[in-house]
């Protein structure tokens, strides 16, 4: 999942600015799971935003709205009439989700509220790390199924740096294990050190974000 | 004179407002939860807009939860609504928890002297 | 429907008379003074921010339920006049002093308390319990005089005044004697000064006080520890059991109260009251109450007038200490009347007075029979209540099925199979608890044989019974995975390469402590105590060991387990082999009631304890080894060369099974042992409705509190099985499946493992069965998807 943080909220109520009428709208997907977009979090936020106005005196009226999902056009009907009274759209949506509500309604000001993090997984409840870039050109088969540019700092593709110490990363050595580290003991937990005598050549980013902005068209699917 | 909102664990707090009967002072008013674990950010500061002075959040005393860890997470989300209210300007002492047993009715009362409630 | 009679409306009587009630037995609680719960209505809560686990709110919590129930009747200002036995019943009069309040019509308007013009009659109101009572020394009629004031005020008639009916006859098939203590008179240790001199309290004094507030005004605060415990001289030579808990308890908590005070407490050996006690020590040291090992030879008034203490030190030395108050931690002894009680009910009793044993019928049970903590009373209640039910002629339910709520609603049939792990003492006694109730039971042992490993120390072991009728047995058999949750659980069992699945409704988890995989010491001829005591057991050694140590505390602070543990092994190799006999301890642990007289026992046969303080060396001398001590009081190192070393090596594998925790899903407490150090959750629950444990698993060593807490359990399993339905009360969560976002928040943070993912509806739901209703995870909830309903 697309994992997200909240921005500060001094942040945020600079970038709402003097807007008047105030849509907070949640996205029932990841950034629910990862708990910065949820219905909960569409609430605090009104809260606070409401209990900041009162204390300076700011007349400004909030609604809250959580969607299905802000990367599918056709969940934003259920709040087209909360869009239509708002001066400005909170989302509280991933990156993607920020820049498609503003494709949907294409006169409004749509400002984030998220910090957009990293495709990642839950390692425990209130605790999410990162497992992929979306290089566009997946190489864990060879490397054990845990990836060096994901996982490895420096994203090296030929075994560790001299920064691996104990198992863990220099960059800092309290929450990032070596991901060469884990490569290498999965790799011989699974009998496939061999793979790793290879040489890997330098990788074609032309795939990632170096090729310019990626598309991806499933022909069959199209109408 | 001045509102205070209590949310009260019906397994401690609540058995003390109970006890302290006709002494509750009247401005507080009293939210009987299951458990402290119920209660939800949002809730607090909600009861601040709505023109509460102050939120009080009576939980059972540490390793005493009858859920096993209901008052921990209960002191978690205090400190997050209190890092709300100070985004907000406002004082965090506007929201405070307490721990204690259901027995403890001079605890509760000293708890509202300090708070100036009576 | 049978009726039993319970005498004392304390926490034991009360503890007692709710599980008989539960069952659906009628009880009688019969209590001469006109409060409801004893001595605990007067104690206070000892938690800072943190819980201590005293356990006073609990019993309030029991106390205010067993008022309220509607099996039990609770009759104040009663004395039991006579007592006969017709056959299996007892036909007992009473004499109820009059006016009374009659509770189950009482509604505590509180007309009465205004209109007395004694102003005799109070209110009780503290944890959720309220009552009134009249107190009838003060009453106006008590003088003979008219006065019908509180009876004319009463809105409800609760108030009897009616003259000449004051006898009544009741006819019943059991009697639960829970009597409860006295406190030791302080004054009978003239020495202390006790009512002569300010600033002098007992602890007892202390717990009321601090009911009602927190600041005392007193700066400097002493406890002094074994006042009227553990002093052969005043022919109390038994230890208390309760004193350091509540001493420590309170210095905690006056410590956190008003940083300010300093608090001292002055005893010789802390006894171990707590499940995770290391650690609890340990906190209350960091928090700054300080420990002195001696206790003072007396107390006199200083020059302020502030209670001074002498202090005799190790080194001859005598010193003072000036306090501006003397906490003394009298101890518990038996009622002054005991004697009577004992006539009237035909007890035996034993020197110190406590009620050792009852006649066919007849029960005994909380602090009458020995010094109990609040949670051990309540334990012991509710096992005497097991052993009475097991006599009396079945109840009748008396529980209604009850109304299902909403969508909800489907019925919940318990499995009646009763799964125990684990074949030690702990599961056999809860297994044949169980069969005795006459369900279906089966045990699963890990290992080839049943019996676990308890290590007989001879003649005074106690006898284990060990005999399994009615229960299915599976040895060498180790379970897999479990499903399901209270009431329907699925547990795949592999026995060798066999696997299978049983479907049961309880689980009862004995599976006691891994056996240490460490080394003691890498000190050849240094054994474990238990293999040392085997060895001798088996008379293997063919040499006489001439001298033998025995080490206690070196890994963990040691339990009353470990320390009668060794003492009966110590005082066996003395008699065996007229050894030398040296046990090494930091603390003489003997919070039990016959563990002063083995510990005084063994010192009469000539074994020497030793105390030490940091840690013990071992070295090889020739064929012995020298076991190397600090001893603290003369702060020199002491050496013995001793043939056998044994040590006690509880604290290296005190770990339950690691994978049975999470395979159930269960929380533990600060040591890894399963259950939470809380006491909503003593002896048997754990934060899964439906699984139980016992024994060591949970920390609890000692042989008499486990099969105690054996017989709790398997009376909690059959009341857990024998209820019809699960109830389902109000405040069940109800997840709205459009907005639950399946992130698992609710089934991770649930407590109780009630949440689960239904993977066809993809949606979060509860199962009502597991559920406790606690609303944690409708705070969680990220997607606000979750109401109670």
């Amino acid at each position: 999942m697309i994992v997200a943080e909240r921005k500060p909220f001094d942040e945020i109520l600079s970038m709402i600015g003097n807007a008047r009428k105030v849509l907070i709208l949640g996205c029932g997907s990841c950034v629910t799971v990862c708990m910065a977009g949820g219905e909960k979090e569409t609430q605090l936020l009104a809260s606070t935003i409401r209990l900041s106005d009162k204390k300076q005196n700011i007349t400004r009226e909030l609604r809250c709205a959580t969607i299905e999902r802000q990367c599918d056009k056709e969940f934003f009907a259920a709040v087209a009439n909360d869009v239509k009274w708002a001066d400005i759209i909170v989302s509280m949506a991933c990156g993607v989700g920020v820049q498609f509500c503003g494709e949907v309604f294409t006169d409004k000001e749509v400002v984030p509220a998220l910090n957009t993090k990293f495709y990642g997984a839950t390692v425990e409840q209130g605790v999410w790390s990162e497992r992929c870039v979306g290089c566009g050109d997946c190489v864990l088969f060879k490397f054990g199924g845990i990836c060096p540019i994901a996982r490895c700092s420096k994203s090296l593709l030929n075994g560790p740096c001299g920064g691996s110490q104990n198992g863990m990363c220099e960059v800092d050595p309290e929450n990032i294990q070596c991901g060469w580290q884990l490569i290498y003991d999965r790799m011989a937990a699974i009998g496939r050190l061999d793979l790793l005598e290879q040489n890997q050549p330098l990788k074609n980013w032309s795939t990632g974000r170096d090729g310019g902005p990626r598309r991806v068209v499933k022909e069959d699917a199209t109408l | 004179m001045s509102k205070i909102v209590a949310f009260c664990c019906e397994n401690s707090g609540h058995k003390v407002v109970e006890s302290l009967g006709l002494s509750m002072p009247s401005n507080v008013d009293i939210r009987k939860i299951p458990c402290t674990g119920r209660l939800e950010i949002a809730q607090m500061l909600a009861e601040i807009e709505q023109g509460a002075e102050k939120v009080l959040v009576l939980a059972c005393p540490l390793d005493n939860c009858k859920y096993v860890r209901g008052n921990q997470r209960a002191a978690k989300r205090v400190a997050a609504a209190k890092n709300a209210l100070r985004d907000a300007g406002l004082s965090e002492d506007m929201i405070r928890i307490e721990f204690m047993s259901s027995l403890d009715k001079h605890k509760l009362k000293a708890v509202f002297v300090e708070m100036g409630v009576i | 429907m049978s009726k039993v009679l319970v005498l004392g409306a304390g926490i034991a009587g009360c503890s007692a008379a709710l599980e008989l009630a539960r069952q659906g037995h009628r009880v009688i609680i019969v209590e001469r003074s006109p409060a409801i719960g004893g001595k605990v209505i007067s104690y206070c809560c000892k938690a800072t921010d943190e819980c201590s686990r005293c356990g006073v709110c609990v019993a309030h919590t029991a106390i205010s339920e067993t008022m309220t129930h509607r099996g039990i009747i609770v009759l104040t200002g009663t004395h039991v006049c006579s007592v006969v036995k017709k056959g299996e019943r007892f036909t007992v009069s009473l004499r109820q002093d009059r006016p009374f309040i009659q509770r189950s019509k009482c509604d505590n308007c509180g007309l009465c308390a205004e209109a007395c013009p004694e102003k005799c009659i109070t209110r009780y109101d503290r944890g959720g319990l309220v009552y009134y009572a009249i107190d009838h020394s003060r009453c106006r009629r008590a003088d003979g005089k008219q006065c019908r004031k509180c009876v004319a005020a009463c809105p409800n008639s609760a108030i009897v005044d009616s003259a000449g009916s004051e006898n009544s006859v009741i006819s019943v098939d059991a009697v639960i004697v829970a009597t409860g203590h006295a406190v030791f008179d302080a004054r009978l240790k003239p020495e202390y000064g006790y009512g002569r001199i300010d600033g002098v309290i007992t602890g007892e004094e202390l717990e009321s006080v601090l009911s009602f507030e927190t600041m005392l005004g007193a700066k400097n605060i002493a406890f002094v520890q074994c006042v009227g415990s553990r002093d052969p001289e005043l022919g109390r030579n038994y230890c208390s059991s309760v004193c350091c808990a509540y001493a420590v308890r309170m210095a905690r908590m006056l410590r956190y109260a008003c940083p300010e005070n300093s608090v001292t407490i002055y005893g010789i050996d802390i006894q171990n009251f707590d499940k995770t006690f290391s650690k609890f020590r340990n906190d209350v040291l960091a928090e700054g109450v300080q420990f002195v090992r001696t206790v003072p030879s007396s107390i006199f008034s200083g020059p302020d007038s502030r209670p001074v203490m002498r202090l005799e030190g190790g080194d001859g030395m005598s010193s003072e200490a000036v306090h501006d108050m003397v906490v003394l931690s009298v101890g518990l002894g038996p009622q002054p009347d005991a004697n009577i009680t004992a006539d009237l009910f035909g007890l035996t009793r034993d020197e110190w007075g406590f009620f050792v044993s009852a006649p066919k019928g007849v029960y005994v049970t909380g602090t009458c029979a020995e010094p109990q903590s609040i949670t051990d009373a309540m334990a012991s209640a509710r096992a005497t209540a097991a052993d009475a039910i097991s006599h009396l002629p079945a109840a009748t339910s008396n529980t209604k099925p009850l109304k299902r709520r909403g969508k909800q609603g489907k019925n919940i049939l318990l499995n009646q199979l009763s799964l125990v792990l684990g074949g030690g003492v702990a599961g056999i006694t809860t297994a044949r608890g169980i069969a005795d109730r006459g369900l279906d039971v089966m045990l699963v042992e890990k290992s080839d044989r049943i019996g676990g490993r308890f290590v007989s120390t001879g003649a005074n072991s106690p006898i284990i019974d060990l005999t399994t009728d009615g229960v299915e047995i599976r040895t060498n058999t180790e379970v897999q995975a479990v499903k399901g949750s209270a009431g329907a659980f699925t547990v795949f069992l592999a026995t060798g390469t066999n696997t299978c699945e049983v479907k049961c409704g309880a689980i009862v988890i004995c599976t006691g402590t891994e056996a240490p995989t460490s080394r003691i010491t890498e000190c050849e001829g240094v054994m474990s105590l238990a293999a040392m005591c085997r060895a001798v057991e088996k008379n293997e050694r063919k040499n006489r060991p001439r001298v033998v140590g025995i080490v206690l505390d070196q890994f963990v602070e040691e339990t009353k387990s470990s320390n009668e543990f060794a003492l009966n092994c110590a005082i066996r190799l003395r008699n065996m082999f007229r050894s030398e006999v040296y046990v090494f301890c930091r603390e003489v642990r003997v919070n039990a009631l016959n563990l002063e007289l083995l510990y005084d026992r063994a010192r009469d046969a000539g074994v020497n304890v030793v105390r030490y303080s940091g840690a013990i060396d071992f070295a090889p001398v020739g064929d012995q080894v020298a076991v190397v001590a600090l001893e603290p009081v003369l702060r020199e190192t002491i050496t013995v060369n001793c043939d056998l070393v044994g040590v006690s090596d509880v604290g290296l594998g005190s770990r339950p099974d690691e994978s049975l925790i999470d395979m159930f899903g269960l929380t533990t407490d600060a040591q890894g042992q399963i259950q939470d150090n809380n006491v909503h959750f003593f002896p048997e629950m754990t934060n899964r409705l439906g699984v139980f444990v016992v024994g060591a698993c949970r920390g609890q060593y000692y042989l008499a509190d486990v099969l105690r807490d054996a017989r709790v359990t398997a009376l909690s399993v059959s009341a857990f099985l024998g209820a019809p339905h699960i109830a389902i009360t109000e405040g069940t969560p109800v997840v709205d499946a459009n907005k639950c976002a399946l992130c698992l928040t609710c089934v991770r943070s649930c407590p109780h493992g009630a949440m689960t993912i239904d993977q066809d509806k993809r949606t979060a739901v509860c199962m009502v069965e597991a559920c406790r209703h606690c609303g944690i995870c409708a705070g969680e909830c990220p997607a606000g998807a979750i109401e109670l309903r």
